[in-house]
């Protein structure tokens, strides 16, 4: 007999639907489990309906003592409908994980009944080759012989609930076993429960850890699972080491080095079109006054050579000595200054405003050293030399920002500037109308405090560091002294780790001297 | 000087110059002592070839790799040039997640540098959440919440969150120490056409529904909380039904329904049914604001219900259009016909109430003062403006003559708001300094945020200003005249301000600044750790 409350939830009902559409229908059936050879009614486990093509918004019913469960309707069309229980896996006669059954309620409805067995579980440490535990690292169990590629389950069976675990056809998704992001905590422990019984292959993801230290897995664990067993596993993740240790030694010559310091400067050479990348294997040695050098610790690649000698006074120049291939060990290099072309031109502001320190940087775009092109004091005009290539130029202050770039009277690609010979008409335009973006971060419900946002903005394609800033009390930000460009802001929750996924993003163009106002409302 | 000593010292100056300097030394637990293992080192300099400073330090140098410590905690940067650097140390489980950081100088003269660094434990807290039978609940989501100080009022806030696996365990790790609620958040069932049903009732640990019938936990560093074990309420017996209508009495079918309890913070929300048709079950009897948004903001409805258990009751939220607020800012001791220095002001409307409606809103003020903000759906808010030039701030609001205390202002389906006034003042303070370990002592460790506490203030704000800095020097502008407290705290906290204890250890501690009409304060912000 019915509750006095649930009595009320069906007048209730019928008072919320009165206006909805007629023929009221219903899906029902039984959710058993299966131990050993026993079949028993199974409570408490989570029956989800989502129908077929529509968005994930999914309708649940709990089987009652008796394993029971009932969706009141109307019901049109075709529905997948699941079942799930903390710590089982869905036994289906096919075999696969999928765990739900589509059913077609415009013929029959039902009665639909799930079986679930009570899986294995793996408890698990993962640690770094100090033994130390691991946090943030993602784990997942594959069953061996499935492909790695496919989307494949993470594991077989498991448990959860939520939208992400219905495709966009309401059909099963991706993560369809285990909990969808299982993740070490801070002693590097991870739980993943109802599994089929089987061998699993266990992967282990740290690139999403915070830090620059980055680990992968030491050898291929795998785990065999039974059915309601739990095992303990320790996985063990090793430091990402970049090979290194090729010493390279030889002379610079046809450069004075009397008096003053030398050093040698060697660095990778990586095109400026990844400037996120770190460039590795970056590395200094001291010169001798005899021009004699010894640099090691080197990883095979493509180096170029700089020398900085100061003559005893004054500061630093650099003397480009020109690329190297280094692949092994070598003897006897001999170096001597790489043929260069001039570089002359002059600086143009688009306002009347005094511009001291106008400066820019010519990147080659082999991944050579950079040039600095510097203002003279007295005038806005420059004069290097530099070796001949296609450069990238690059220049902004805090009182401009590169708007142009003119070689030889003509407009050219700041990106890719070629200069092959010498040149007294390289004219480099600056701007100072930067653009203002102001904005604020907002709750899904007006009443909700805006929690503290850190706001990333970054130009697209990337370059340089994103520029980020905290949001106030109000979930405000703003952003000064923006350059034209393509813009993505992102913003993230203050203590997330900046790998986590954008909380909100926006992708938007800016132009010059504009002011911009965004409001970026977070979804519930 | 001897000639031995002349020259010891250039060999040594060579050899420094050719080899760079060294930064070297070693990181421990702050409780016991022992080194600690696998901690993340990074090395970056503090400004940038501009001299600008830098943004928070990830970088690498020289051997492309970065730094840890080994098993006995020792860590070595070779090779690094003269400069003013950061040393950050990152280890899971420890600072709450974050980096402690330490100011490192190397010259010519002094090419190295040993530190000794140590980190403290971070807590945690380890629990069940278990069902009226005493079955594990799996999925569960646990809440770490921490009252929070906003624009417009004190409110709970999550700091953390976990789900319970399937045995129905939680941790919630890497927190920073403070005074926190756990609660247990209400599971739902999604239900058919708009309705949501309350498979439980929310939780505040041991037994509270609300935070006051909960128990506060304190938190320190190098503390685990174990046994933090919840048992999900019985649903409450009240139902809510009813129908979402726009102005012009059609349903609402894309409106969405959010109910607030008298703490404010809500209690339940829900999506319509394509007939407008919303239903609500299991929530504990009570007083509730029900409030329907319309799409894009086209409107507000709000409807304060008392709910009994078992009887439904049945409701209507017709969306009231917004409603014109305009006004002008006016500028005390302003010089007739001056140009106003108002090209980047913005009037913002923000709810102070959730009980009584609203939906955050703002404008732009004109050159000549003016705002007019074409649409504000009714409620209680608080008038405030942004973007004043840096000795700016507003003194008083004034409607009718009146002055609004608090800046508060109502806003009612009844008729627009003309004529609101903000005064502002452009004789504003400012206060700078430097974070520093204790009053008259060494600088704090870098990458932290100074904070500015009214006491009493001459402007309308009484909530703290933040300002974050990197190597430890931080700037307040339109600072309205008045007394503040002055401290800086690391990037991580979670303080109630008005905790009685926690203000008084920071009167106690905090730098006393008071700030007169046009000045700039020079002043140390003593660095608070944690409660």
């Amino acid at each position: 007999m019915p509750s006095k409350r649930a009595v009320t939830r069906l007048a209730i009902l019928g008072l919320a639907f009165a206006l909805a559409a007629p023929a009221a229908d219903s899906i029902s059936g039984r959710v058993w489990s299966q131990e050993g050879d026993q079949r028993k009614p199974l409570a408490k486990a989570l029956v989800t309906l989502v129908q077929e093509g529509r968005r994930p918004d999914p309708v649940m019913a709990r089987s009652d003592a008796e394993g029971k469960w009932r969706i009141a309707g109307p019901l049109e069309g075709r529905y997948f409908v699941s079942a799930a229980r903390a710590g089982y896996y869905v036994a289906l006669a096919d075999g696969t994980a999928r765990s739900s059954v589509l059913v077609d309620c415009a013929a029959t409805c039902g009665p639909v009944d799930f079986e679930l067995v009570r899986g294995g579980a793996v408890n698990g440490i993962v640690e770094d080759d100090q033994g130390e535990p691991l946090q943030n690292v993602a784990i997942a169990l594959h069953p061996e012989g499935e492909d790695d590629e496919e989307d494949s389950p993470s594991a077989r069976g498991g448990f959860g609930r939520g939208p992400s675990r219905f495709g966009r056809d309401g059909g099963p998704g991706r993560s369809w076993g285990g909990r969808d992001d299982e993740r070490t905590d801070d002693l590097g422990r991870f739980r993943i429960a109802g599994l089929q019984p089987g061998r699993y292959r266990i992967s282990a993801d740290g690139n999403r850890r915070p830090g620059a230290v980055r680990y992968e897995l030491a050898g291929a664990p795998t785990v065999e699972v039974e059915a309601g067993v739990e095992i303990e596993v320790r996985v063990a993740m090793q430091r990402r080491v970049t090979p290194s240790g090729i010493s390279v030694s030889g002379v610079v010559q046809g450069v004075d080095l009397s008096g003053g310091r030398r050093m040698l400067f060697v660095s990778e050479m990586r095109a400026p079109a990844s400037p996120e990348t770190p460039r590795f294997g970056r590395r200094s040695a001291p010169v001798k006054e005899d021009g004699s050098f010894e640099v090691s610790g080197l990883a095979p690649a493509r180096y170029y050579f700089s020398l900085y000698r100061d003559g005893g006074r004054g500061p630093m120049t650099q003397i480009a000595l020109g690329p190297v291939d280094v692949r092994g060990d070598m003897t006897g290099l001999a170096l001597a200054p790489a043929p260069t072309v001039s570089i002359a031109g002059r600086f143009e502001l688009d306002s009347d405003g005094e511009a001291r320190g106008l400066a820019a940087q010519l990147e080659p775009l082999d991944g050579s050293p950079s040039l600095a092109l510097n203002a003279g004091r007295m005038d806005r005009d420059f004069a290097e030399r530099a070796p001949a290539g296609v450069f990238r130029v690059r220049a902004r202050s805090r009182e401009w920002f590169l708007s142009g770039v003119e070689l030889n009277g003509e407009y050219v690609d700041p990106e890719r500037t070629p200069i092959h010979s010498d040149t007294t008409e390289l004219v480099i335009q600056l701007s100072d109308r930067f653009a203002r973006i102001e904005g604020r971060v907002r709750a899904p419900s007006p009443e909700l405090a805006s929690p503290r946002y850190l706001v990333t903005l970054t130009a697209e394609p990337p370059e340089g560091r994103p520029e980020a800033q905290p949001t106030d009390q109000n979930g405000g930000f703003v952003f000064e002294r923006i350059t034209p460009g393509e813009y993505r802001i992102c913003a993230r929750p203050y203590d997330a780790s900046r790998d986590a996924p954008c909380a909100i993003e926006r992708r938007f163009p800016v132009e010059a001297g504009a002011e911009i106002e965004l409001g970026l409302t977070l979804q519930p | 000087m001897s000639k031995t000593a002349t020259l010891l010292m250039l060999i040594s100056l060579t050899l420094s110059s050719a080899r760079g300097g060294q930064v070297s030394g070693v990181v421990v637990a702050a409780q016991g002592g022992e080194p600690l293992a696998s901690v993340e080192m990074t090395l970056g300099s503090v400004n940038d070839e501009n001299g600008r400073q830098r943004g928070p330090i990830r970088g690498m140098l020289n051997s492309g790799q970065a730094v840890r410590t080994a098993l006995d905690g020792r860590f070595v940067f070779d090779n690094v040039e003269p400069g003013e650097y950061v040393l950050g140390a990152t280890k899971a489980g420890y600072e709450a997640g974050g980096r402690i950081a330490r100011r490192v100088v190397l010259t010519d003269s002094q090419p190295t540098a040993r530190l000794s660094l140590s980190l403290r434990r971070s807590p945690s807290i380890e629990g069940r959440v278990l069902d009226a039978d005493g079955d594990p609940v799996a999925e569960a989501r646990v809440e770490l919440r921490a009252w929070a100080m906003s624009e417009t009022r004190r409110t709970l806030r999550a700091v953390r969150a976990a789900r319970t696996d399937d045995r129905g365990q939680y941790r919630l790790d890497s927190l920073p120490p403070g005074a926190y609620y756990v609660y247990l958040n209400p599971q739902t069932l999604g239900m058919r056409q708009g309705g949501v049903l309350y498979e439980t009732s929310g939780v505040y640990y041991p037994q509270g529904a609300t935070p006051a019938e909960g128990a506060q936990v304190r938190l320190g560093w190098d503390r685990t909380l174990e046994g933090v074990d919840l048992v999900a309420g019985e649903p409450g017996g009240a139902v809510a039904a009813g129908t979402a209508l726009h102005e012009d009495g059609t349903p609402c079918p894309e409106c969405s329904v959010v109910v607030f309890g008298v703490d404010g913070l809500p209690a339940a929300s829900t999506r319509m049914a394509d007939t407008g048709r919303f239903a609500i079950y299991g929530l504990p009897s009570g007083e509730y604001a029900f409030t329907a948004r319309g799409p894009r903001g086209s409107g507000l409805a709000i409807e304060k219900v008392y709910l009994p258990d078992e009887r439904p009751v049945e409701m209507t939220l017709r969306l009231a259009p917004g409603q014109q607020v305009s006004g002008f800012v006016s500028i005390e001791n302003a010089e007739e016909d001056g140009e106003l220095p108002l090209d980047r002001a913005t009037l913002r409307l923000l709810p102070a109430d959730p009980m009584a409606g609203g939906i955050p809103t703002g404008a732009r003020v004109s050159a000549d003062g003016t705002f007019t903000i074409e649409q504000a759906p009714q409620g209680l808010y608080r008038a405030l403006a942004f973007g004043l030039p840096a000795n700016g701030y507003v003194r008083r609001v004034l409607y009718g003559g009146v002055e609004l205390e608090g800046g508060m202002v109502r806003v009612t389906p009844n008729g627009p708001i003309t004529g609101l006034q903000l005064v502002a003042s452009f004789d504003g303070g400012a206060v700078q300094g430097t974070a520093v370990e204790s009053k008259g002592g060494e600088p704090a460790p870098p990458d932290g945020i100074a904070i500015l506490l009214p006491q009493q203030t001459e402007g309308a704000s009484d909530t703290p200003s933040m300002a974050g800095y990197q190597s430890g020097d931080f700037r307040f502008g339109g600072v309205a005249p008045g007394e503040y407290l002055l401290f800086s705290v690391p990037r991580s906290f979670a303080w109630d301000w008005s905790d009685p204890a926690l203000l008084a250890e920071l009167r106690r501690r905090a730098t006393k600044v008071k700030v007169k009409a046009g000045e700039t304060v020079t002043a140390e912000a003593p660095y608070l750790p944690g409660p």
